[in-house]
């Protein structure tokens, strides 16, 4: 809207005309007034009625001067301020409305509100009685709104006004967000990346602080170097956090050498985090076996959290780019899971990395729990450790006696990981929150009190995450009573979300045993599917609810119970 | 019947099936009820009002679009810019003649003739570089020449170029 009114110089001698004519009424103060003009007898000023005193205000300025100050003056001055104009506030719709009146307007009808100016004979640029500026800005917006992408960007590219009202729709007709309140976080997707660099250019642009990208399986090269550009066009460090999905598989992609480079200017844009998703199972071979010295490196980033959740980005192709992130940046958070690889290439390359800044790491449980020890041990300021319990499978209880000098206040995982982590956590612990993924072959008896035995030691747990297997045919055996910690556990929080509805054994009775081993409980959260009915579950909590526990109940009752 | 006075002073006589077509004068003569007074209408010339009549005589006796039906005709004329044979030869007219009956149109609140100008408008402008647009319509291109290369720049990553 800026631009309609400051920068339209063709237009403004047509409008000038107009007010010189306007402004010797308004002098006279009348309220409402017939002027014929005697220079040329043509001209007819015919104020009605209905002629605000704002108006009356916005003309009389008209004849002293030039709009955009006029109406940055006298009307609301932020909205015609350059950077801040959205066209789609409500405000500067009105504005704009009014503002477009006066330039478009040779005929204004009574029934439009803004001014109710009748027949104003304004002068004419040639002779022609109709051209496309006698429509109201309404009207054009009709029309525009009935382009395609395509037309409605050439459309754009025709003058300012037409600029004006084209761009808005252009992006409402693409999806693309751009109105203030996304800014935060913005969801662009591959086939919208050739907008970015339109949007960088509009008066209401503002680097958002996160991006959430899809990629998707008809991605282009043009759309990657866009999207590059539009990086590199926004101040250094602007955007701090980028997350890329995907859903095809990368390697067998024909634009393979333009993602890696879109990778790296992501990483070199200097965000803070990148993530990387890929949801495609495939079974490739990762090159993990192949590292077998520091590669160089390619210059520093502010990277300080990466995520590679995906297998495509350890294949020979990606995996060059992958270490380099991790060994370039002063990583504190990195996140490597859903990755596929062999326990033996994690022990490679867990063996092969050392971040000293690491504070926080998740890994698979495909990584063998002697391996992670090993890399703990070498990296004492990780505080953060999650196993991401699928798809690992069973591991035997190892014979590492490494001590760990760690501090982990949050622990999270199976107890297969977990376990061995715990038992060589150095005195005094400072674990404050851990969280149990059971498995259903954790099911035995030992494991329960192995587990309580450790939470046992570490005094300092204040908050347990019990999250129940998928499939617990074998719970029962898991139930053990009479099991008592002497831990002061104050937060326990069952999650049984993922053992369904369908399953034997019922998840509540279980969290009972798992309550009742808890007597220090102060708060109780759970969640998940239940099949008994609301009686039995008053029943148990009563039972297991002492004087002055708080309860989170987050049950679905199965369809069986009803 | 329903007199009309055009703004250059013609009397029209026309049925009041036909002139209904128009919201405005509906509404009017609702309001006004029936009575032998000519309605003046000061934005329209006989030469529009003419042809206006004649859109309104050929469609006369289609339903109206209610307001409620707005929402859906909105949703479904986004992406059509088709219109039918006749409406084709009916808006086959000078660019002049054109804009005035879209403004009548817009005045008169006859949506469907309205639907039929834009789409026309919009079917000129279709597959036309901003350089013809600006032939076309007599536009004067007003950016100026930081705005031209920032445009310029911007359109390289435009595929649909």
């Amino acid at each position: 809207m800026g631009n309609s009114l400051s920068h339209n110089s063709s237009r403004r001698p047509v409008f000038r005309e107009m007010i010189a004519t306007s402004g010797t009424d308004l002098s006279t103060g009348e309220q409402d007034s017939v002027v014929q003009t005697s220079k040329t007898g043509s001209r007819t000023v015919d104020f009605d009625r209905s002629v605000s005193h704002r108006k009356r205000c916005i003309l009389e300025s008209y004849s002293t001067g030039d709009i955009h100050q006029v109406v940055s003056t006298k009307l609301q001055p932020k909205i015609i301020n350059r950077r801040n104009t959205d066209f789609t506030s409500p405000a500067a719709k009105g504005l704009y409305r009014e503002a477009s009146d006066i330039f478009l307007k040779r005929k204004a009808d009574t029934e439009l509100a803004p001014f109710s100016i009748k027949r104003v004979k304004i002068y004419e640029p040639c002779n022609t009685t109709a051209s496309i500026w006698s429509l109201p800005a309404e009207i054009l917006v009709l029309i525009v709104a009935l382009l395609g992408a395509q037309d409605m960007r050439r459309t754009a590219q025709v003058c300012s006004l037409l600029r004006e009202i084209a761009g808005p729709l252009f992006f409402a007709n693409r999806n693309f967000p751009t109105s203030p309140k996304d800014l935060f976080h913005i969801h662009v997707d591959s086939h919208n990346f050739d907008i970015l660099s339109t949007w960088i250019r509009m008066d209401n642009f503002r680097p958002p602080r996160m991006m959430l990208c899809w990629l998707d399986s008809e991605l282009r090269a043009p759309q990657l170097s866009a999207f590059s550009h539009f990086l590199q066009s926004v101040p250094h460090k602007s955007i701090r956090y980028i997350t890329l999905f995907w859903n095809f598989d990368i390697l067998v992609s024909p634009i393979l050498p333009q993602i890696i480079t879109f990778l790296e200017s992501i990483r070199a844009s200097g965000c803070e985090e990148l993530t990387c998703m890929g949801f495609c199972l495939r079974v490739g071979s990762s090159a993990v076996a192949s590292l077998t010295r520091l590669q160089g490196c390619a210059g520093v980033n502010h990277l300080k959290a990466f995520e590679a959740s995906s297998g495509a980005l350890f294949s020979s192709k990606l995996l060059p780019f992958t270490i380099q992130t991790i060994h370039c940046s002063h990583l504190e958070k990195l996140r490597l899971s859903h990755i596929n690889l062999s326990s033996a290439h994690w022990d490679k390359l867990l063996r092969y990395l050392f971040i000293p800044t690491l504070v926080e790491l998740r890994v698979d449980a495909d990584c063998a729990p002697s391996t992670l020890i090993r890399f703990l041990a070498r990296h004492p300021a990780i505080n953060n450790l999650s196993v991401v319990p699928w798809p690992g499978g069973p591991w035997r209880t190892n014979r590492i006696t490494t001590h760990l000098t760690l501090s982990i206040t949050t622990l999270d995982g199976p107890s297969t990981h977990v376990l061995p982590v715990l038992l060589r956590l150095r005195e005094p612990p400072t674990l404050a929150c851990l969280t149990l993924s059971l498995q259903a072959h954790d099911a035995s008896p030992n494991y329960i009190t192995t587990i309580l035995q450790c939470v046992g030691h570490c005094a300092s747990v204040g908050y347990l995450l019990v999250s129940l297997p998928p499939q617990n045919h074998s719970l029962s055996a898991m139930i053990w009573t009479g099991t008592h910690s002497a831990v002061r556990v104050r937060h326990l929080a069952i999650d049984s979300d993922a053992a369904g509805s369908s399953s034997a054994g019922d998840p509540l009775a279980l969290s009972a045993a798992w309550i009742e081993a808890f007597p220090g409980v102060k708060r109780i959260s759970m969640r998940g599917h239940s099949s008994v009915t609301a009686e039995y579950l008053r029943d148990i909590m009563r039972r297991i609810s002492a004087a002055d526990v708080e309860l989170c109940v987050d049950l679905h009752s199965s369809e069986r119970s009803l | 019947m329903v007199h009309l006075v055009t703004s250059d002073n013609v009397e029209f006589v026309v049925e009041k099936e036909v002139v209904e077509r128009s919201v405005l004068i509906k509404n009017m003569l609702e309001d006004v009820g029936e009575s032998d007074q000519s309605i003046p209408l000061a934005n329209v010339s006989s030469a529009v009002l003419r042809k206006v009549i004649e859109y309104c005589e050929h469609h006369r006796g289609e339903p109206l679009p209610s307001g409620d039906a707005d929402q859906n005709q909105d949703e479904t004329r986004k992406r059509t810019t088709d219109i039918s044979e006749w409406d084709q030869k009916f808006i086959t007219v000078d660019q002049e003649m054109l804009f005035e009956i879209i403004l009548a149109a817009n005045y008169l609140d006859i949506k469907s003739l309205l639907d039929v100008g834009c789409k026309t408008v919009a079917n000129m402008i279709k597959g036309k570089t901003p350089d013809e647009i600006r032939r076309l319509f007599n536009i004067v291109n007003d950016f100026t020449p930081e705005e031209e290369a920032q445009i310029k720049k911007e359109n390289e990553w435009a595929e649909d170029r």
